[in-house]
């Protein structure tokens, strides 16, 4: 397989701010059997798209690849196959410092911020450790530039001497918001940011993550398990089943009019907030099959209450169910969008 | 209320600690019908899971318990450890948030799901793995007799759960005490595993205790819901009551903060300011004063008594009232 035939040279004022191109993951077991073992394909050929200052939300259940997609594009994972660009260049073409710049430009907030922050440090150094990291500041202005955070991510300049364990769920997740700001950088991966908080205080972090991202132009990148917070803060989403996305669009588009039975399941099964109503009967059975073994042609069909011989046989491919909005399935919910007579562009 | 399985009667449970000593439960009444579900809600630290662990006789030594638990017509405080264990073993069964913790990595789970009966009601190897099996049918694992000599690890975060639940329930307990137990899980799986709690109980009458911080488990599950703020009783009713006719303040700004699919995007959300109060100090008005929209001088000079009437009570001065909230609609008594 060629892995570095990067694509076209891009246009970097045209490109959007950071690109997923066809990314792969594929992880080899380790241990005993490692070499008999089929790698786990975490990740199976995702595109997309972030535009500056726009949230992209994945959702998806546990073992779906979203963490996966995240952490590859924070760097911190390598992908197989395909390329992740920001601003159009791909990081493994970077130079040592172009990618130590982009490291500063694309950073992570956790799920489990207590899990996150060193215990021994005092606030001010968990949200200066960035910047020092960075370089460029005196010590006077990155202390100054610290309390400027902690002001505007609600924490009171009393509490940086604090340690997080004095620290609940809520301010916790603060601190971690301001040590992601702290290089002031054009996109965060908020991988379930708030699904560890109670009720009054998820609210309080997803208010924070709208005015800050209006304030700064931010992009987030936003993993979450819980279609609820991903139809508050996404403009974009997108449905991942087993390393592959499954469904994209634009929130109206998908939650009202969903085209793949996976997305209108998740939808389903979201208990809202009204007594008495409990959603059809979970429409989806079964259980996730292997992502080392996925299922032949399309990967939910094993789960799937419209599955049919074709689904089995033939992979589905992403197709236009509007603007925007595109599915893989051969029997969707709603009718895509005519394909063209001849597409150009899939040329081999 | 007939065919009373749990019957709470101000129920103190103090945890004492190097320095002080935190009232984690305070003056807590409650009942629990047979085949009833209760849904206990409330932020975290409102002494929800407390509650529930001093109703499973689960609290560790550091603890007191002042008031009764009667499970059926037994009183289950002041029980001796030997004879509280048996209550806990065989009439009440306890499904927790993470089903990895709650079994036994290096047990087999016919072992796991068998071994209330073995030890508490004495049953034969040969019994336990019968009734096992039969259980584990029940709570809709595939291949049951399979699964009895597989390892937890085996099995993913959803049929882990299903384990839980046949091991709590292989006694038919009377009493199902379920702590935050889809939290863990992914959202069709938590749908799955509570039709799976309904169909339980209605299969097998038992009384069923729902403590979670979700409120949309809560509607779609619950009979009735009891409302805990720092460690009291707020709010408490049956569940359209509850989420239709909010009139604690509590529970009103809980079920406004509550993100929804309707919610608009990127709008300004509700929140509650503030946070849960220290259970360690003693206040002598009502705790939601420092975070309530409605508090007056009175709300802190005094605990607030019960008013309303049939299923429907709540503590506060200033009620939320029933015809300026616009979700709500007059109800006669």
């Amino acid at each position: 397989m060629t892995v570095n035939l990067a694509g076209p040279p891009a246009d970097h004022d045209q490109a959007p701010l950071l690109s997923l191109v066809d990314v792969t993951k594929h992880y080899r077991p380790g241990g005993l059997l490692a070499r008999s073992a089929a790698p786990v394909q975490a990740v199976s050929d995702v595109s997309l798209d972030i535009a500056a200052g726009s949230t992209l939300g994945i959702v998806g259940e546990s073992g779906c690849g979203k963490s996966t997609l995240g952490r590859m594009v924070v760097g911190l994972e390598k992908p197989t196959m395909g390329e992740v660009r920001l601003r159009g260049t791909s990081l493994s073409a970077m130079s040592r410092p172009e990618r130590r710049t982009a490291r500063y430009d694309v950073q992570m907030m956790f799920q489990d911020p207590y899990a996150a922050l060193n215990p021994r440090m005092t606030l001010a150094h968990i949200i200066e450790e960035p910047l020092r990291a960075k370089g460029g500041l005196t010590s006077q202005q990155r202390r100054s530039h610290v309390r400027q955070l902690a002001e505007e991510t609600g924490l009171s300049v009393s509490q940086l001497d604090r340690y997080p364990r004095e620290l609940s769920g809520g301010q916790r997740q603060r601190v971690g918001l301001a040590r992601a700001l702290a290089t002031s950088p054009a996109l965060i991966v908020a991988d379930e940011p708030v699904s560890a908080l109670d009720v009054s205080v998820r609210s309080q972090i997803l208010n924070l993550m709208t005015a800050l991202q209006d304030e700064h132009q931010l992009s987030y990148l936003m993993v979450s398990h819980d279609l609820t917070v991903i139809h508050y803060l996404a403009d974009h989403i997108a449905v991942m089943y087993l390393g592959q996305i499954v469904e994209s669009g634009s929130p109206a588009a998908l939650f009202s009019a969903p085209a793949h039975h996976y997305t209108r399941a998740l939808l389903d099964a979201v208990p809202e907030p009204v007594p008495g109503r409990v959603g059809p009967i979970s429409s989806i059975r079964g259980e996730l099959p292997s992502a080392s073994e996925p299922p032949s042609g399309c990967r939910f069909r094993t789960r799937c209450p419209a599955a049919r011989a074709r689904c089995a046989e033939q992979v589905p491919r992403l197709r236009e169910f509007g603007p925007g909005h595109r599915a893989a399935c051969h029997f969707p919910l709603t009718e895509p969008v005519p394909a063209p007579a001849a597409d150009v562009r899939e040329a081999p | 209320m007939s065919g009373s399985v749990l019957r709470v009667s101000d129920l103190d449970v103090d945890i004492r600690l190097r320095r002080s000593v935190v009232h984690a439960v305070r003056g807590v009444s409650l009942e629990v019908a047979e085949g009833e579900t209760v849904g206990i809600v409330g932020e975290s630290g409102c002494g929800k899971s407390t509650l529930g662990l001093a109703l499973a006789g689960l609290l560790p030594g550091n603890t007191t318990v002042r008031g009764s638990i009667r499970l059926g017509d037994r009183e289950l405080a002041g029980l001796a450890e030997r004879d509280l264990r048996r209550v806990r073993g065989t009439e009440v069964g306890i499904v927790f948030q993470d089903p990895m913790t709650s079994l036994n990595p290096t047990l087999r789970i016919g072992a796991q799901v068998g071994e209330a009966m073995r030890v508490q009601m004495g049953a034969t190897k040969a019994e336990a793995r019968a009734a096992a099996a039969e259980m584990l049918e029940l709570v809709g694992l595939p291949r049951p007799a399979e699964q009895l000599d597989r390892f937890p690890h085996e099995l993913s975060g959803g049929m882990r759960q299903r384990v839980v639940i046949a091991a709590a329930l292989v006694c038919r307990p009377k009493l199902l005490i379920a702590d935050e137990p889809t939290t863990a899980l992914d959202v069709t799986t938590q749908a799955q595993i509570m039709d799976l709690f309904d169909r339980l109980r209605q299969t097998l009458g038992m009384a069923t205790l729902l403590i979670t911080h979700d409120m949309g488990v809560v509607a779609g599950h619950a009979d009735r819901v009891f409302v805990m703020y720092a460690g009291r009783e707020a709010e408490t009713g049956r569940t359209a009551e509850i989420f239709d006719q909010p009139r604690h303040q509590y529970t009103a700004a809980l079920l406004d903060s509550v993100l929804r699919l309707g919610t608009p995007r990127k709008s300004e959300l509700a929140t509650i300011p503030g946070r849960p109060p220290d259970l360690t100090a003693t206040v002598a008005g009502c705790p939601f004063v420092p975070r309530c929209p409605a508090a007056s001088a009175e709300c802190s000079a005094q605990f607030p008594p019960v008013s309303g009437a049939g299923s429907h009570h709540w503590l506060c001065h200033h009620p939320v009232s029933q015809d300026e909230d616009s979700r709500v609609t007059e109800a006669p008594r």
